[in-house]
């Protein structure tokens, strides 16, 4: 007979309401229903498994999936093959209803079916409840960090992998997103500073027009990154809406665009032209002497009587000479 | 049934899949099943597809070109999988690993790979647990770890969506997990 001694699992998935939305998952098994409990629905681990994490059946077979996981994983060994039994996991109990299951798994365990039901199966729907509540835990927090770096002790040497190739890609439109980020970060604490140290205007305006540079390159890194991969970062695991955009306002405030403006900057942009280039071509473009006027008053605080976010941006529609 | 009864080219064939998510010791697997002369996979199909379709493009691959990357994938794992006739072979991956792949570039599965995943079907199907370092493998260090598990974990997702029950391999040397992997066979038909 194996061991029913489970007590040292945290009680977090009790007191979270996950091992009652599990035992409520329990009373029809597997296969999972739409009707799963919005706690399990909503773990992480689901979200990131899903292929449309905005389909409630998506949501149900990514939660099917990983609960299959969890039983053929079960921390118990001991009691691996009667969990399975008791969920459905297993072709012979797979759609029966819970009295034969519950049976089933007793039996498979070696204890009488009401021991079974009153000792063990709460014990067994606490563990399962704690596995997925870790399962979840496992994937990241939601924020975005731009990719770690680490010191380097030899030489890169890829396998000949594809995930590797594309790992590398990936990695590749990353840096150039936050690298573009920081940048524009750099000239606007720049001129946030010059602003405060009452530097004169034509330095202040210079500095100004840098962010603005900076800026549309950011712009013009996120549009790249959409393009290769989506709307939404590939690494962002449970969060669904962090995606390149909002990483592009991670530099710091930056005034309002409309979305006009905006792709006259991704436009002009140019990662390998210069300053002088962007700024000759933004001036040239129709409005864009004003756009760059108004980003510069915004910046430099010579706007601060009015609301910032209610800075009426330009939107030059002119084209590119 | 025993191994050498398995590997006689008279029996019928048996096909097992080796996958994993990226870092999980898939090719020192491969490379331990070919010392021991149990046939499997010499190289991964894709590879090649997807240089060349690097190389038709001329840059990397976009949200509008991978259903076509994806399709020539699938058309190879079909064809390795109609290659082989008789005795066992492992597979360096297997169909249903589309599945994990598209959803990790935000595609949905379609028809051409559901109808493959239904005809197509393996004996049974290895998933190696992630290593716990990843220094040890490669030098993927960069590849951030949750974009390789999120990798792992909609692969396996796959092959549970697929109908099968995946087998778990635990981290350990090369070796110990191939003596692991032919303890299980034959694993019946899922």
């Amino acid at each position: 007979m194996p061991t029913d001694d489970m007590t040292a699992r945290p009680t977090t998935s009790r007191e979270d309401g996950l091992a009652a939305e599990v035992r409520t998952l329990l009373r029809t098994g597997l296969p999972i229903r739409l009707a799963a409990g919005p706690r399990l629905l909503g773990l992480r681990g689901v979200q990131a498994r899903a292929r449309r994490p905005d389909d409630p059946s998506s949501l149900a077979r990514a939660l099917d999936g990983l609960l299959r996981e969890q039983l053929d994983r079960l921390e118990n060994t001991g009691l691996a093959e009667a969990s399975r039994l008791l969920f459905g996991a297993e072709a012979a109990t797979s759609g029966a209803t819970l009295t034969a299951r519950r049976q089933a798994a007793a039996d498979a365990s070696g204890y009488e079916v009401h021991h079974f039901r009153k000792r063990i199966e709460p014990k067994l729907i606490d563990l399962v409840a704690w596995q997925l509540r870790r399962d979840s835990d496992t994937f990241m927090a939601r924020h975005a960090t731009a990719p770690e770096l680490r010191a380097a002790t030899r030489p890169l040497v890829l396998p000949a992998d594809v995930f590797a190739w594309e790992a590398v890609e990936h990695q590749h439109a990353l840096a150039r997103l936050w690298g573009a980020v920081y940048l524009l970060r750099a000239e606007l604490l720049t001129t946030a500073r010059l602003a405060s140290m009452d530097a004169p205007a034509t330095e202040t305006d210079a500095a100004a027009t840098r962010a603005l540079w900076r800026h549309a390159l950011v712009l013009a890194a996120a549009a790249e990154y959409r393009a290769a991969y989506g709307a939404a970062l590939l690494d962002r695991a449970g969060d669904t809406d962090l995606g390149p955009d909002q990483i592009a306002a991670y530099a710091g405030w930056t005034p309002p665009l409309s979305p006009a403006a905006d792709l006259i900057l991704v436009r002009l942009a140019d990662p390998d032209g210069s300053l002088a280039d962007f700024t000759a071509r933004l001036d040239a473009a129709r409005g864009g002497s004003e756009l760059t006027a108004d980003w510069r008053r915004a910046l430099s605080g010579r706007d601060r009587d009015t609301d910032p976010n209610t800075l009426p941006a330009a939107a030059p529609e002119g084209s590119t000479p | 049934m025993s191994l050498e009864d398995l590997l006689a080219p008279t029996t019928e064939p048996r096909r097992y899949v080796v996958t994993g998510g990226p870092s999980a010791g898939k090719e020192a697997v491969l490379a331990e099943l070919h010392a021991r002369g149990v046939p499997a996979s010499e190289d991964e199909p894709a590879r090649e597809i997807y240089r060349r379709h690097r190389d038709r493009l001329g840059r990397h691959l976009q949200v509008a070109d991978r259903r076509a990357y994806s399709r020539d994938v699938l058309a190879a794992f079909v064809a390795e999988y109609c290659d082989h006739k008789a005795g066992l072979r492992f597979y360096n991956r297997g169909i249903p690993d589309g599945y994990g792949w598209d959803a990790f570039f935000g595609l949905g599965p379609y028809p051409d790979l559901e109808e493959a995943t239904r005809i197509y079907r393996y004996d049974a199907v290895f998933v190696l647990d992630p290593l716990d370092d990843f220094d040890s493998e490669d030098d993927l260090v960069f590849a951030q770890e949750r974009e390789i598990r999120r990798v792992h974990e909609l692969i396996v997702q796959g092959y549970y969506d697929a109908g099968y029950r995946p087998i778990f391999v635990p981290a350990d040397e090369p070796g110990r997990r191939v003596d692991f992997i032919l303890a299980q066979l034959p694993v019946p038909s899922t």
